[in-house]
């Protein structure tokens, strides 16, 4: 993985709970088995990922990963200023991005819209509801919606 | 009235305007006789105007008479009657030329046709011939009398005696010497005036003189006979010498005899003779002059008599009344007072006399007394007067005065009359105070109830009390004994209001003195031999008396109010008793006013307080509100991951689904879920605290029936009646007002869940000026007294496996109702059934209840 040229990647999680991570994950594989995933265990880390910064550097003339999931509490740098710096960048700054968020603070809410997130979505506390919730959004930002550079249905194909 | 009268009795009138106003008056009346048709009214005018005729020509010395064409008497006058001696009854219609000596009668004749002619008049002299056929002379002058036609309808005459005038020239023709007698003989009897027994001595003195006699005696008539009255020269017998003896007569009868007596036998000569009866006829005449003198004189002092008799008892009336009288000339000076009003007054009547009447009024009524006594003020005009009384005091009077006019409407004078009102005007006057003294006393009142410092109750009650108790310097001092200190809080000094200071409780008056609260009135500050140092000061400003009354409550003396006047004994009874009326009352009010500032104090401490607690309040709430947020929030990444992880492990396990690891996984996920509906219904909860309320217009009618329509899922399979009756429109957020009235009618819905047949009703509830929703079930209900526990967090009355629910819904209902300003509370019968209330309170109330949730 450090020899080769980094590869593009599908989704970028950024959570720095292990357990949702592990939890989430496989809910994606759900909707799409062989989609490429990558984590980013704090703010800091999925703005180098990003833009191709410090340890990822390598990663400067890879395309932007179709989807960025991005939790709000994160460790370093949170979810907002994450959004803000991403938005701010004129190279990767159209990436879509939807906020993963556990509460449904009003004031939060149109803060991250005002930064430019795609969408907002309150993760649910059920088990099942969460299931439901990540398919639905791998359906949409993966298969149904289009960004420039992979046709649209792409993913679908490969199903 | 005096005046005038006397006026009039005084005063000289012209003899040529009497003959003007008789010649007017006969005039009318001869006028009046020319209407024969109606005669009957003429005669009684006629008579009338004779009448006035006769008084107004009655006291003249001239004869006068008229008469008609045919000479006929139609009027004579007393001096006429004298002349002839005929009363005019007599006289009337008679021929006038039938009284004139046969001798003069032609030239006489021939004077009248000159005047029917048109001639001018002459005057004439003739001899009238007396009742007593006696000849007088007389000088007589006519004037035609003519009718507004100019008609002549008779003469007009006046007749003078010139009798003695004729004699005179008689006897001067006889003898210049005897002339001269007689001259010096009428110059005599003139200077001796109207006195007949004066006269009588000289007409005797000259007598003797003249004859030579040796004695003359004067005889006039005594009863029957003639008695000696007179007697000059020796007494001559009758029978040796001789005596010329002539009678004294005048128009009417004979007086008396003048005899002159010699020893020697025909001893007067023809001369002598002629000069006797001279003398006789002069006498004759002045002794009928003087007996008419005195008759007239006499009737004269009858009336005086009469009229003093009559002012007498005028004046004895006047003096009994109670009223006080004055009379005062042209120039207000006053000429008379009855006794009442020199009482009055206070002053002898004699005081009074010749001074002005407004020198005896005090001088705020003289303005008033201009318009009572000027000329303008009729009668029956009154007007309250005060009178300053000799010793100072005042009287007030009801005073009425007239003017007294003159002839001719001139002002001659003025008589008043004064009632003595001053008792009536002490008692307006102790109303009007008394009336004051109680609007002082409302005024206080109202004070007392608005909320006022002390100093400005002080200075209210100060304002008052120097409208009715006249002082230079006024104060309100309050007393603090534990500090032994007086503060000044009211005063007045000059009309310039005192600043606010404190000073020692001893400069006032020792401080058990102060303590026992009493009345203190210096009458003179002068006169005290130690004054304390507050008497000192207002000794230094020029006062001289002071009133002290002390602001008593509840019988402690809290203070004092002073009154000082720069004149001593300034203060009477009813000041003392004004100042003590003031004082109960401020002492209360200010007392009341300190309270109030300490109440307004303590309140402001109190809600100080409150505003810190609130704050302390707020601030703990909202912190709780975020700590149960945090909380909720983190709790869920937790949970979710348990009942995840729980999940992706029984599915794992599925091919044993008799493992414990199995069992345990699916109770991990119950546990799970439970836990997540109670931090999801928690958050909920603390997050309503952080929302806006978005209130306007809701209808709850469409909002029921929209929450039962999403409710009828869970009423699926189940017999449940929804009675919604007309409800009403609120004003509220809509949002939350939709989750309350879910919450309770889904618990309606759930607690119904044993009946066979649930039956629901919503209808409108009121309470507290508040509109809300109720909702009855028929369901298993609780006790009442459990109510209360209803709305708190985790409370339940049921156990879960009975009805499933956390404890957290009413809770939220509660909350949503509390942030509206509402209330929701609950009443029930176990196994009847319950019933829920909300109301979402008025908009001015829930502003209110937002600030402190």
């Amino acid at each position: 993985m450090t020899e080769a040229p980094p590869a593009a990647i599908d989704v970028l999680l950024v959570e720095d709970d292990p357990d949702e991570v592990e939890l989430t994950l496989p809910l994606l594989r759900e909707v799409a088995a062989d989609c490429r995933v990558e984590v980013a265990r704090d703010g800091e880390e999925a703005l180098d990922l990003l833009l191709g910064r410090g340890a990822h550097r390598d990663r400067i003339g890879t395309p932007p990963p179709r989807l960025v999931l991005l939790d709000l509490k994160l460790p370093r740098l949170d979810g907002l200023e994450v959004l803000r710096a991403l938005r701010a960048s004129p190279r990767v700054g159209g990436v879509p991005v939807v906020i993963l968020t556990s509460s449904g603070d009003p004031r939060e809410l149109a803060q991250c819209y005002h930064l430019g997130a795609n969408s907002c979505v309150s993760k649910p506390i059920g088990f099942e509801e969460f299931r439901s919730t990540i398919r639905a959004l791998g359906r949409y930002w993966l298969e149904v919606n289009a960004v420039p550079g992979a046709p649209v249905g792409a993913r679908a194909a490969t199903r | 009235v005096f005046p005038a009268l006397q006026d009039l009795l005084q005063r000289p009138v012209p003899g040529s305007v009497l003959v003007g106003v008789a010649a007017a008056l006969l005039l009318t009346l001869l006028l009046l006789g020319l209407e024969v048709r109606r005669r009957r009214r003429v005669d009684r005018a006629v008579r009338m105007a004779r009448g006035q005729l006769r008084t107004v020509t009655a006291t003249m010395r001239e004869g006068v008479i008229a008469y008609d064409l045919d000479r006929r008497f139609s009027f004579a006058n007393p001096a006429f009657e004298r002349l002839t001696g005929y009363p005019s009854e007599d006289l009337r219609d008679q021929e006038f030329l039938q009284y004139i000596h046969p001798d003069d009668r032609p030239a006489l004749l021939a004077e009248w046709e000159r005047l029917q002619r048109g001639e001018p008049l002459r005057d004439q002299e003739y001899r009238v011939v007396t009742r007593g056929r006696q000849v007088r002379w007389s000088s007589g002058s006519w004037e035609p009398l003519r009718d507004p036609a100019g008609r002549q309808i008779g003469y007009l005459g006046t007749e003078f005696d010139i009798t003695e005038r004729k004699l005179a020239e008689e006897a001067m023709r006889l003898d210049t010497e005897l002339f001269q007698a007689i001259i010096e003989v009428q110059r005599s009897v003139g200077a001796a005036g109207l006195d007949s027994a004066t006269v009588m001595r000289v007409i005797a003195e000259q007598s003797v003189r003249l004859t030579g006699a040796g004695g003359a005696v004067i005889e006039t008539m005594q009863g029957d006979g003639f008695a000696p009255r007179v007697r000059v020269g020796a007494e001559v017998p009758a029978s040796t010498g001789s005596v010329l003896s002539v009678p004294l007569q005048d128009e009417q009868q004979t007086l008396g005899l003048l005899k002159v007596m010699s020893a020697q036998a025909n001893a007067f000569t023809d001369r002598d003779t002629k000069a006797v009866r001279l003398l006789g006829g002069l006498m004759g005449a002045a002794l009928g002059h003087a007996a008419a003198f005195e008759a007239r004189q006499s009737r004269l002092e009858e009336r005086t008599r009469a009229l003093q008799e009559s002012e007498q008892r005028f004046k004895q009336l006047v003096d009994a009344a109670q009223e006080g009288i004055w009379v005062a000339d042209d120039r207000g000076m006053i000429t008379y007072v009855n006794q009442r009003m020199a009482e009055m007054l206070g002053y002898q009547n004699g005081a009074l006399l010749g001074r002005a009447v407004y020198d005896f009024l005090d001088p705020g009524s003289r303005t008033g007394a201009q318009r009572a006594l000027g000329r303008a003020g009729g009668a029956g005009d009154s007007h309250d007067l005060r009178f300053r009384r000799k010793d100072g005091s005042e009287v007030w009077g009801l005073v009425s005065a007239s003017p007294i006019l003159g002839r001719g409407g001139a002002l001659v004078g003025t008589v008043g009359m004064v009632t003595d009102i001053t008792e009536r005007k002490r008692a307006e006057e102790r109303l009007r105070r008394s009336a004051e003294r109680l609007a002082v006393l409302h005024d206080l009142d109202q004070a007392i109830l608005a909320a006022r410092s002390p100093a400005e109750v002080g200075r209210a009650a100060l304002g008052r009390m120097r409208r009715m108790v006249p002082c230079e310097r006024c104060s309100v001092v309050l007393f603090d004994f534990s500090r032994r200190e007086a503060q000044l809080i009211a005063g007045y000094a000059g009309g310039l209001a005192l600043g606010a200071t404190a000073m020692p409780l001893d400069q006032f008056a020792p401080v058990e003195v102060l303590r026992r609260g009493g009345v203190r009135y210096q009458e003179n500050i002068a006169t005290v031999e130690e004054p304390s140092p507050q008497l000192r000061q207002l000794l230094d400003e020029g006062m001289r008396s002071v009133l002290t009354v002390p602001l008593v409550v509840e019988g402690e003396p809290i203070g004092e109010v002073s009154l000082a006047s720069a004149s001593a004994s300034a203060f009477d009874a009813e000041h003392r008793d004004i100042a003590l009326e003031i004082a109960t009352p401020l002492a209360i009010a200010i007392r009341h006013a300190g309270l109030r500032d300490e109440l307004g104090r303590r309140t402001a401490e109190l809600e100080r307080r409150v505003a810190e607690q609130g704050a302390a309040l707020r601030g703990a709430t909202v912190e709780l509100e975020t700590l149960l947020y945090a909380i909720s929030h983190d709790l869920r990444a937790p949970l979710r991951q348990i009942g995840g992880f729980a999940q992706l492990l029984l599915e794992d396990a599925q091919a044993h689904p008799d493992a414990a690891a199995h069992q345990y996984a699916r109770r991990i996920t119950r546990g799970t879920a439970r836990l997540a509906s109670l931090v999801d219904d928690l958050m909920h909860l603390a997050a309503l605290g952080r929302q806006d309320l978005l209130r306007r217009e809701i209808d709850l009618g469409t909002l029921v029936e929209d929450v039962v329509s999403r409710l009828e899922p869970d009423a699926a399979g189940r017999a449940v009646e929804w009675r919604i009756e007309e409800l009403p429109t609120v004003d509220c957020d809509a949002t939350l007002a939709r989750e309350a009235v879910t919450q309770l009618l889904a618990n309606a819905l759930k607690f119904t869940r044993p009946r066979e047949r649930a039956v629901i009703t919503i209808r409108t509830a009121t309470a507290e000026g508040q509109t809300g929703i109720a909702v009855q079930d028929n369901g298993v209900g609780f006790r009442t007294g459990h109510a209360s526990k209803l709305f708190g967090i985790f409370q339940r009355l049921h156990r879960t496996d009975e009805f499933e629910g956390n404890g957290v819904g009413l809770a939220l209902v509660q909350r949503i109702a509390l942030r509206h300003g509402g209330r929701v509370w609950a009443e029930s019968e176990p196994d009847v059934g319950a019933t829920f209330y909300l109301t979402f309170g008025s908009p001015a109330g829930a502003r209110r209840s937002e600030r402190t949730p």
